[in-house]
């Protein structure tokens, strides 16, 4: 997130995770046991974080819009709107805006799922 | 556990009704969870060998059912040709063995999903698994429920408990909420209630080349709806990347045609739609107590962290099942 306004040093947070997260993916190679088990946990952990930071930005943002469309200002009011029955005429219409938003998460969370799956 | 010694001499105890005298050997632990720690040794008397195994509970902690209820359920369960493991000894209250302790024969097999869903060697076990799983989980529902009421807790609507759980976490999350709505929305028939594993599914399977060899992992057993169990078993969260819908191997119809050909409750696969989606809300409740252990401090973990962000594949796997909540 360095760039005009950031007060930051190269390099930026992105930059540090990711270079954290490549480190301790080659470490992985020459670990075994539990401590090779862990450290890929890590790895994994930092990617996730690395994507958050390079995405999330413009995913929050396209989150807000969607809910916006359906007359909602955040989650908390979606999920009040949606427990008291407001939209059980549109459920679809609200999952359709929800559902895009899933797949943004899970682009971040974990990007391989959707072809495992096979779907 | 400080003494060895001392906790091999309560284990010996254990085992005299059964074995009478004996040499405890080779006592290691197999596994710890959050509460559960499994053990393994042999017990020798009499120039025999006996392989077992020791899941005990620790002081304080509280998960599932007791061992005495589990052991009353497992004989039951043998007894009607189920393959559930051989109870040696129960008990509870221990200061050494723990809050609640049970020991039962070791049974030979795999359970990692991945190598049973992927290794040649277990080909055959595949292609018998419809047939054997549908059996084992048939078998169990028709075990008689009023020998366990009162030992096994009634689970009377799992949609309200799984809705009071999420209502109970800090971070809303609207794809919980709308399938909460249209799981209101379409309730299904109520069938008489059964005997319950509670977690019917790959991972406490047992397999060896030809099939099931032993039904694992009883401590979330009761009495319920039997669509919580199978739609526990198809819930899309325990395919382990096997291409099949239910457990990575099989069709849901295909299953559902082999447990009613097993004299289990005749489902549609209309039904087990409404099944799947709570089981699999129930998986995105579990993963979300987990996290909680890392948020709050009690255990800090990047695994547990990590597994917070399984919610999205949760999530994922909700729409997927309930294709009616999107356009």
């Amino acid at each position: 997130m360095t760039g005009t306004g950031s007060p930051f040093d190269r390099p930026g947070a992105e930059d540090l995770v990711t270079a954290v997260r490549d480190e301790l993916a080659e470490l992985v190679d020459r670990l075994s046991g539990r401590d090779r088990w862990l450290v890929r946990i890590a790895a994994n952990a930092l990617s996730i974080a690395g994507r958050e930071l390079e995405f999330g930005p413009a995913m929050t943002i396209a989150h807000r819009d969607r809910l916006a469309e359906l007359g909602m200002a955040d989650d908390v009011e979606m999920v009040d709107a949606i427990r008291s029955g407001a939209f059980d005429d549109q459920l679809a219409e609200v999952g359709t805006a929800l559902w895009a938003t899933t797949l943004d998460k899970l682009r971040v969370a974990n990007p391989n799922y959707i072809d495992e799956s096979g779907d | 556990m400080t003494d060895d010694s001392e906790f091999v001499a309560e284990l010996r105890d254990l085992l005299i009704d059964a074995f009478g005298a004996t040499t405890v050997v080779d006592l290691h632990r197999l596994s710890a969870g959050a509460s559960r720690e499994t053990w393994s040794f042999d017990a020798k008397a009499d120039g025999i060998t006996h392989q077992l195994v020791l899941q005990r509970q620790r002081h304080g902690a509280v998960a599932g059912i007791n061992a005495v209820a589990e052991a009353q359920l497992l004989r039951h369960a043998r007894a009607e040709g189920i393959a559930a493991p051989e109870v040696i000894a129960a008990g509870l209250d221990h200061a050494l063995l723990g809050s609640s302790f049970l020991v039962a024969r070791r049974v030979p097999g795999e359970s990692i999903p991945r190598r049973v869903l992927r290794d040649p060697e277990f080909e055959g076990a595949r292609s018998r698994f419809v047939d054997d799983a549908a059996q084992q989980l048939a078998a169990i529902h028709r075990l008689d429920p009023t020998h366990h009421h009162g030992s096994l807790r009634h689970v009377a609507d799992e949609l309200e408990l799984q809705r009071t759980l999420h209502e109970s976490f800090a971070d809303p999350h609207p794809v919980f909420d709308l399938v909460l709505r249209w799981l209101d929305l379409h309730r299904p028939v109520h069938r008489p209630d059964t005997v319950l594993h509670g977690d019917f599914r790959m991972g406490n399977l047992l397999f060896d080349s030809n099939g099931i060899t032993a039904v694992l992992d009883w401590e979330l057993a009761g009495i319920g709806q039997p669509g919580l169990d199978l739609g526990w078993l198809a819930s899309r969260s325990w395919r382990f990347g096997g291409p099949g819908e239910l457990a990575g191997i099989a069709s849901v119809p295909e299953f559902l045609a082999a447990y009613g050909a097993a004299g289990g409750t005749p489902f549609d696969e209309h039904e087990l739609q409404w099944w799947r989606a709570l089981a699999t809300l129930r998986w995105g409740n579990i993963c979300r107590m987990m996290v909680e252990d890392h948020l709050s401090g009690r255990t800090r973990s990047v695994e547990l962290a990590t597994i917070g962000r399984r919610v999205a594949e949760v999530e994922y796997d909700l729409f997927m099942t309930v294709p009616e909540v999107r356009q």
